[in-house]
């Protein structure tokens, strides 16, 4: 009954499908968003190590890259870079939604909401720069070299991106249910195990999976924050791409479009769930 | 069945939103007692502070002034899950991630009930609102009909000393609203809880509950049994609010002494009637009743009537007649009376617009209100 009166209202207002043409507009839109990616794809099936001429159909460069000790190495190490990053973001980003979201008004909040979408807002090449130089003096104070520096700053740059969809969730969500679950006796603790968290993993996992991705083809902060010769899989590729092409590297981007196409659809598919 | 301890009592609240000049007195110094297994509600039209009230007693607000007593211990200050207080919302608020028995045991875990007892509890509930085959249900595979039973049924099952409705019928439609009318006072009689219901229906009102709180513009107007309220409305509101009024004024009025409990309202004819007041009531200004349309006779004598005057309309509506009713006036100004007649035999008169007739009325139906209370 709910569902239908929404359609309904849905379809009384201003709708851009009903607008002619509209379906010739957004495959042309499509099309130019992806038209890029198909030499891409293609020619990583090439067999040939030439970039532009079509030899013959081949999996020989994703075996090259898949067998490459350098490209698994780099690999690894921006699959665990990503994955403490997300899992620390979300959990900052989930409190602070909860901040956020389930307190009476207060002053300021404008500027809380401005300060936790800072990283969107800042050219990443100035927080780079930034980033730089305050982890230099803190290596200079205290001599730590380690990747810690990288995770810090993976995490601060995905913040946003798991706040919005689990800030999303929340204002979507009745606050009466967790007034009932206190009504019915339950400590604010209990309330967010059973009541508010069961009902925002959703908006959790699409935040932690869209915080992954961000953080899994980051170049920029990543270029200026690395160890030397710690490489992320995209600096890897960036590096390999100065020296000598090769369809190797069609074969890594048309993995990481596929893994990142899936991660983005996935967290679409999961905030957009009742 | 103890009727006389006090279940809640409501001491001086007062309820201020905002600071500075935006501030809005939401409910203004109410001080009420609520009987304990008593079917209470409190009615007023929407934004009136009534579903405040009931947010202060759930603990989701905190009052700006007064307490709130529960069996005589101070719950003013203390958390909702603190509190043997519990909610039927009114867009009922389940958990739309448990089915209906998750739902209904979900007070009773907080609680830290034992299993079994939990297990016992929750299907003696289901029973109570005929749920039982409906339990391993997800929410959203209810009706409107259905939620507000299993909302009733979690409510009721920690067995809370105070149950609190905030309108909790007004999402449905007509026939099963007075069908859950009449489920809520079995509901009440079975279980012996006090009953805090919320409503801006007179009508469900006047049915359902043992005493009401007429509440307006934060105000607490009147507390008193469907009958009291009804027959003796203290106030203009009041009166207005709860079924038909007609309001008349009446300029010739006398009291012999001003500390009588009695004044004297001149009619035509030089009629006099005799009706009961306030004791410290002043009458230095004219003074306005209140009539039901049901408590009044239309005569065709016109000479022996308190009141005369013109039909304008007439109204069948099967089991009475409604006319309406234009009163002489010496002002000039056109006052109009409101009559329900009952067609109870098919001796009783007919009568036809534009005919003039005699308005008749007793005196202990005549209620004086005092406006300027």
């Amino acid at each position: 009954m709910h569902i239908n009166f929404l359609k309904k209202r849905n379809r009384d207002r201003f709708n851009v499908e009903y607008v002619p043409s509209f379906p010739v507009l957004a495959l042309i839109c499509i099309l130019c968003l992806y038209a890029p990616m198909v030499p891409l794809l293609f020619y990583s099936f090439n067999d040939s190590t030439l970039l532009t001429v079509w030899h013959g159909f081949s999996w020989q460069w994703y075996e090259a890259a898949w067998n490459n000790e350098r490209v698994q190495e780099v690999t690894l190490r921006s699959l665990g870079l990503a994955l403490q990053a997300s899992v620390y973001s979300t959990i900052l980003a989930t409190m602070a939604a909860l901040a956020t979201t389930r307190v009476p008004k207060y002053r300021g909040q404008g500027l809380i909401y401005a300060v936790i979408n800072q990283p969107i807002m800042v050219p990443e090449i100035v927080t780079a720069v930034a980033l730089l130089i305050f982890f230099a003096s803190i290596k200079a104070a205290t001599g730590y070299q380690g990747t810690a520096y990288l995770v810090l700053a993976h995490t601060a740059f995905c913040i946003p991106f798991s706040y919005l969809p689990i800030r999303a969730r929340l204002e979507n969500m009745n606050l009466s249910l967790e007034n009932a679950a206190a009504d019915l006796y339950a400590s604010p603790w209990r309330t967010f195990k059973r009541v508010t968290f069961p009902l925002l993993f959703p908006g959790i996992l699409a935040g932690a999976m869209l915080a992954f991705v961000i953080s899994l083809d980051d170049v920029v902060i990543t270029e200026f924050v690395k160890t030397p010769g710690k490489d992320t899989l995209p600096t890897y590729m960036l590096g390999e791409l100065r020296r000598e092409v090769t369809p190797e590297i069609n074969a890594i981007s048309s993995v990481l479009f596929v893994v990142s196409i899936l991660l983005v659809g996935m967290t679409f598919l999961i905030s957009s769930k009742k | 069945m103890k009727q006389d301890s006090i279940a809640i009592k409501v001491e001086g609240v007062s309820k201020v939103y905002g600071k500075g000049e935006s501030a809005f007195l939401a409910l203004n110094n109410a001080t009420l007692n609520i009987l304990d297994n008593e079917f209470f509600t409190l009615l007023g039209p929407s934004g009136c502070g009534k579903t405040t009230l009931l947010r202060i007693i759930a603990g989701f607000e905190n009052p700006t002034q007064g307490s709130i007593l529960l069996h005589g211990e101070d719950i003013s200050h203390l958390p909702p899950n603190l509190r043997s207080v519990n909610t039927v919302f009114q867009s009922y608020a389940l958990f739309p991630h448990m089915t209906v028995a998750e739902n209904i045991s979900f007070g009773l875990e907080m609680l830290n009930k034992p299993k079994q007892e939990i297990k016992k509890t929750v299907s003696k509930m289901l029973s109570l609102v005929h749920m039982e085959e409906l339990k391993d249900r997800h929410i959203d595979e209810l009706s409107g009909g259905q939620q507000q039973r299993v909302a009733l049924a979690r409510a009721l099952a920690p067995e809370p000393k105070v149950l609190l409705l905030d309108e909790s019928l007004a999402a449905l439609d007509y026939k099963l609203r007075k069908e859950m009318q009449i489920e809520l006072k079995r509901l009440q009689h079975a279980t012996g809880i006090t009953f805090i219901f919320v409503t801006h229906d007179q009508e469900e009102a006047l049915t359902m509950s043992d005493r009401i709180a007429v509440i307006n513009e934060g105000k607490l107007l009147q507390v008193g049994t469907p009958h009291e309220i009804y027959n003796k409305p203290q106030d203009h509101f009041v009166a207005s609010f709860v079924g038909d009024t007609n309001f008349l004024e009446i300029s010739s009025a006398s009291k012999s002494n001003n500390n009588d409990e009695v004044i004297f309202l001149n009619f035509n004819h030089d009629q006099i009637l005799k009706v009961p007041c306030k004791k410290d009531m002043a009458l230095n200004k004219s003074i306005s009743i209140a009539i039901r349309p049901e408590k009044v006779s239309l005569v065709k004598d016109a000479d022996s009537a308190l009141l005369t005057g013109e039909i304008v309309d007439v109204s069948f509506f099967g089991t009475d007649t409604h006319y309406s009713i234009e009163l002489d006036s010496s002002s000039g100004k056109a006052q109009s009376f409101h009559v329900r007649m009952q067609n109870a035999s098919n001796q009783s008169k007919q009568y036809v617009a534009g005919e003039r007739v005699g308005v008749i009325f007793k005196a202990e139906d005549i209620q004086v209100i005092d406006d300027s209370r």
